[in-house]
């Protein structure tokens, strides 16, 4: 076949992995092929990929980061160890060969936001497909303003990315806030939902965007926080995810009403779904 | 007009078996009830589309057949690769290769039109399935006219009719003695060259019976009835069986999954396999984790019918029903697609 079969997965390396929460884990894959390497490395923050166990099968995933300059088109992804997929993932030695397919959906509009204060609102795994878009701004620091990050989880054991909360928080004009939903044992941060704490910092919605990533019902309520504390459906951004089983828009099955999640989205502003004839809750 | 006798036709359909795939609708199971008969239905025998090694495996007596064309274009599983780990313990991927050139003759034109829907998702939003477009583009369609619409059809209703040659490349229309041939399409008068086709003038065509017509909701009502009890009410029937789908011509849902076989050989092939889907089936929107945003009945049998003539039509400008009613006469429940149509085309717009 002369033509791009766009179900065929390109074969990668795992080159890296490491714990990130309970039962959630980071893996660094690089594409064996330099020329689909160079080709694959142009994604965007909140663009998808599906990763395959050659033999078990394929699933979507969020990336997690940006292309990096430096290391080298690193892919990475976070995963929750829940189903068949991500299960023989866990299971995979350093050095494995797995199936890339992507990048696809679309992305968060981060050109269109230059010179805006953006507010990152991420909620357990639902942090990972959020990194990118810190890495980005923090990689870009003067083509925006003030940024906000507030990261929840049910319990300290689940947050992700712990050990970048540091260089985070230190960013130029950037602050963090960090919650869980009940209190633990050895934790002197801030408990309680993530709509609480907003409403706490209550950061302004002037010349502000706020990016959401988390379970259904967070967004929901996150959404109606941020309304209340001035923001616009205009001003909120957050990505969706669907059980897929193309990203292309042909299997049929992440639609919601006549929208698709995987070419239609995953990223969606909230006066898009507020306009669907179908819940995403 | 173009007009082929029965016998040529049974004779360019043998030679025509032998230099390439033939597919065609032909009787499936035991002649039981009337051995000898003409007749499939009355031997308890089903038509599908299936590859015939002549004329003389080729039923001609046949209403709709039990599965749509679909099957030979998307089939119900189908191997996108295989996996081989090689001695260096290095992966290689096999796509599965180039099929060869066919001739689908006898569909309905109803099965045809489904194409439509098909090419619109497959092939007409880029990336192209360059499965499913290898197969369309090496097939030749030759239509075969219904001579009269059978209990269930409602193609006259979603813009189609028993005779219609608008999806094929060549369409048959029974007339005494024989067919009348139009060539339709290039890729139908390359195929018709070798046809021995007549010239007969004044030939005249037969009129197919219809059903009666009826209006089809409105986009305004589609839009008004979604949140509506009434899907409730319809929902409370379905049993999530899913034979609506697997019967039906434009349904393209599928799953993907890998799978490991041995061969009486004993060699292990793993493959990546695409198999049919259905929006009805409980599982369907199960994500890993456990959510599922249609976990009731009522909201995935709403899905399917909004899928059909709402949904269809607005991502892919195409018409997501074509009346072959094979849901209808499928439906263990009774669950009637054009009552339903009925139902909401009865309602005031909000």
């Amino acid at each position: 076949m002369s033509e791009v079969n766009p179900m065929r997965p390109y074969l990668g390396t795992l080159v890296g992995t490491k714990p990130l929460a309970t039962g959630i884990r980071l893996f660094q894959v690089e594409l064996n092929d330099p020329e689909e390497r160079e080709k694959f490395s142009v994604w965007r923050p909140g663009q998808f990929l599906f990763f395959s166990v050659l033999g078990v099968g394929e699933a979507p995933f969020g990336f997690a980061n940006i292309p990096d300059p430096q290391r080298g088109p690193v892919i990475e992804v976070a995963i929750n160890k829940v189903g068949h997929v991500t299960r023989a993932i866990h299971a995979l030695p350093l050095g494995a060969t797995v199936g890339i397919r992507g990048p696809l959906g679309n992305y968060f509009p981060l050109e269109e936001l230059k010179g805006q204060n953006i507010v990152v609102l991420g909620g357990g795994i639902g942090g990972a497909p959020l990194r990118p878009v810190i890495q980005y701004i923090l990689r870009h620091r003067d083509d925006y303003g003030h940024l906000t990050i507030i990261w929840a989880a049910r319990s300290p054991d689940l947050l992700v990315f712990t050990d970048e909360y540091d260089e985070w928080r230190s960013a130029p004009d950037t602050e963090m806030h960090v919650t869980i939903d009940r209190p633990a044992e050895g934790w002197t941060g801030n408990v309680g939902l993530i709509t609480e704490i907003l409403e706490k910092v209550a950061p302004s919605p002037e010349n502000a965007t706020a990016i959401t990533c988390g379970p259904p019902i967070m967004i929901y309520f996150v959404g109606k926080t941020l309304g209340k504390l001035g923001f616009s459906e205009d001003q909120m951004l957050t990505t969706l995810e669907a059980r897929m089983h193309c990203g292309i828009g042909k299997c049929g099955r992440c639609n919601l009403g006549e929208k698709l999640v995987c070419k239609d989205g995953p990223v969606f502003w909230q006066s898009e779904i507020s306009t669907f004839l179908e819940s995403f809750l | 007009m173009k007009f082929i006798e029965i016998r040529a036709l049974h004779e360019w359909l043998d030679r025509l078996a032998q230099e390439m795939t033939l597919i065609a609708p032909t009787a499936v199971g035991p002649q039981e009830k009337a051995p000898g008969s003409r007749n499939p239905a009355a031997q308890g025998q089903q038509v599908f589309y299936r590859q015939v090694e002549g004329a003389a495996q080729i039923a001609w007596d046949f209403t709709r057949t039990a599965l749509s064309a679909r099957e030979h274009f998307m089939p119900k599983t189908e191997t996108l690769f295989t996996i081989e780990t090689g001695p260096d313990g290095k992966a290689v991927l096999h796509e599965t290769k180039l099929e060869q050139p066919r001739v689908f003759f006898g569909i309905r034109p109803c099965d045809a039109r489904g194409l439509r829907v098909l090419d619109a998702v497959m092939l007409g939003q880029e990336p192209a399935d360059v499965y499913y477009a290898q197969r369309r583009e090496n097939t030749t369609l030759v239509g075969l006219a219904c001579p009269q619409m059978w209990e269930d059809c409602f193609c006259n209703s979603v813009g189609g009719a028993p005779d219609a040659a608008d999806d094929v490349d060549i369409l048959l229309i029974q007339v005494e003695g024989g067919f009348a041939v139009q060539v339709v399409t290039e890729k139908g008068e390359r195929l018709a060259t070798g046809m021995g086709l007549q010239e007969v003038e004044g030939l005249e065509l037969p009129q197919p019976k219809l059903n009666e017509q009826f209006a089809l909701p409105t986009q305004q009502q589609w839009l008004a009835s979604f949140n509506d009890v009434y899907w409730q009410r319809v929902g409370d029937r379905c049993l999530s069986c899913r034979i609506c789908s697997y019967v039906c011509p434009t349904c393209r849902c599928f799953d993907v999954r890998d799978e490991t076989v041995v061969t009486p050989q004993g060699e292990r092939i793993v493959r990546r396999v695409r198999a049919w889907d259905s929006c009805q089936g409980v599982n369907y929107r199960v994500q890993a984790g456990g959510a599922n945003p249609r976990a009731n009945l009522e909201q995935r049998l709403r899905n399917r019918f909004y899928c059909k003539y709402y949904y269809v039509p607005i991502d892919y400008a195409a018409d997501g029903c074509v009346g072959c009613g094979r849901c209808v006469t499928a439906c263990p429940v009774n669950i009637d697609i054009r009552e339903v149509l009925q139902d909401l085309a009865r309602r005031e717009p909000a």
